[in-house]
């Protein structure tokens, strides 16, 4: 596909697709376009040529880059939202799962940008997602809460097995939570790799991690 | 206490002001309360000041309901408030009096004629407040309740309101203001009952005393109202806020 913003083109005939159950990466420099994909892939962004294939139906859920919560709603509220009836135990069982048991009342400001996110993808698992997108859930963070983050997410990915889509400038991040890793070019952007990891997460080694690095960076 | 003591010295000025002024033009404080007493024993203050009040609510709740669902739309859609504008420019430049002659030769002397031009009085400024809050909602909500397809209903209460209140709550206090003051004009102008009525009686006969018997219960009622009920509702609305960092 292509997009073309109104001031500029943000992709430039990008097409990629990624298998049901995996977990596919897009990398690629800050301000690439890879937000504008996930967009388009949403249904956020219309102004674009070509065509996006989903299963239909299909039940989308996306971690915007900012948590985008309600502020005048407790976190619990906030995933209330979007799933009203949703089960009790479900709804402890996701907090734990995510470290935000002792936040349920509190509120988005009152929660730092890290337990925001959380929320954010607490929300987004709430509704059993086919495809779930992440913009940059790593970006801002300090070192240990993204580590602690990836881990989550490692978790939750494994468990369920959804498909899911992220966009990061964190090529590490990608190495080691892609099924798949899509490396785009500097904006507008190009595919200029998919680069399939056939031992995903926890069973990358590091030296396979380390060619995937290096593919990556050969492809750039 | 500031406030009391303030207060006690405008009491004050106003005996002072009598003694000079003469009981024809400036009635001292207590003869005034003593016609309160006389007006509010025979029952004729309680009913004008009842009859008044609700002209008030009426003509308020049709313009905050009428202004905030068409501010709204005009805050929402480009081309609502593009054909919207004009008409609202208009209505925004009437002077009161006119809506208030137009709407009692129109419609006639009657209380859909008196509420229905407060209330005209009223819209426009309850529209501009609120297209203001609708163009000031926040985009990257809405997506959001686009993508987790949150029904409209929900939507309009937990996602929309709750941005819109601090403006609905500016504009019913400015609201409410403006109301009752333009109640009494048009009580005054076109009804034979309220309290703008009996200061026209009292306008007519020279009557200081009558006057500010009708007319200060009613600012007091009006205050007490905006102090204690609408100053509160928006404090509360507004509640989540103070926690910004």
């Amino acid at each position: 596909m292509s997009a073309a913003g109104s001031t500029r083109e943000a992709l430039s005939g990008v097409a990629f697709a990624l298998e049901e159950g995996k977990v596919g990466a897009i990398v690629g420099p800050s301000g690439c376009g890879k937000t504008t994909l996930l967009r388009i892939i949403a249904g956020l962004d219309a102004r674009f040529e070509g065509s996006v294939a989903l299963p239909k139906p299909v039940r989308l859920a996306v971690v915007f880059q900012e948590p985008r919560l309600l502020p005048w709603r407790s976190v619990e509220d906030n995933v209330r939202l979007v799933v009203p009836d949703i089960a009790e135990a479900e709804l402890g069982a996701l907090f734990a799962a995510l470290g935000l048991f002792g936040h349920r009342q509190h509120f988005p400001n009152e929660l730092s940008l890290g337990l925001a996110r959380r929320v954010a993808l607490a929300r987004a698992l709430a509704v059993h997602p086919d495809l779930l997108l992440l913009d940059e859930p790593f970006a801002s963070l300090d070192a240990a809460t993204a580590a602690a983050l990836m881990e989550q997410i490692t978790d939750i990915v494994e468990a369920r097995g959804m498909t899911t889509l992220l966009a990061t400038h964190d090529i590490d991040a990608a190495i080691r939570l892609a099924d798949v890793v899509y490396v785009l070019s500097d904006g507008p952007a190009r595919l200029l790799a998919a680069i399939e990891i056939a031992d995903p997460r926890r069973r990358l080694t590091r030296e396979a991690a380390a060619g995937i690095a290096a593919q990556i960076a050969a492809a750039r | 206490m500031l406030r009391l003591l303030s207060l006690a010295a405008l009491a004050a000025c106003w005996q002072i002001g009598s003694l000079f002024a003469g009981p024809r033009n400036l009635p001292a404080p207590i003869d005034v309360l003593r016609r309160m007493e006389v007006e509010a024993l025979s029952g004729a203050l309680f009913f004008n000041l009842g009859v008044t009040m609700l002209r008030v609510a009426a003509a308020f709740a049709i313009a905050m309901a009428i202004g905030a669902a068409i501010g709204f739309a005009m805050g929402r859609d480009r081309i609502v408030d593009r054909l919207g504008d004009p008409w609202l420019l208009l209505l925004l430049n009437l002077p009161a009096l006119v809506i208030i002659v137009l709407a009692y030769i129109w419609i006639g002397l009657n209380e859909v004629a008196a509420i229905g031009a407060v209330a005209l009085n009223k819209i426009p400024n309850a529209i501009v407040t609120l297209r203001e809050g609708a163009r000031a909602l926040d985009p990257q909500l809405d997506e959001m309740a686009d993508v987790f397809h949150i029904p409209y209903a929900t939507r309009l209460r937990h996602v929309l309101a709750p941005q819109l209140a601090p403006y609905f709550a500016a504009a019913a206090r400015s609201g409410l203001s403006l109301v009752w003051k333009i109640v009494l004009i048009v009580e005054l102008l076109g009804r034979s009952n309220g309290i703008g009525f009996e200061i026209n009686i009292a306008f007519q006969l020279f009557d200081m005393t009558l006057l500010l018997a009708y007319a200060l219960p009613f600012v007091a009622i009006m205050l007490t109202i905006e102090t204690f009920v609408v100053q509160p509702f928006e404090r509360h609305i507004t509640r989540w806020r103070p926690r910004a960092a």
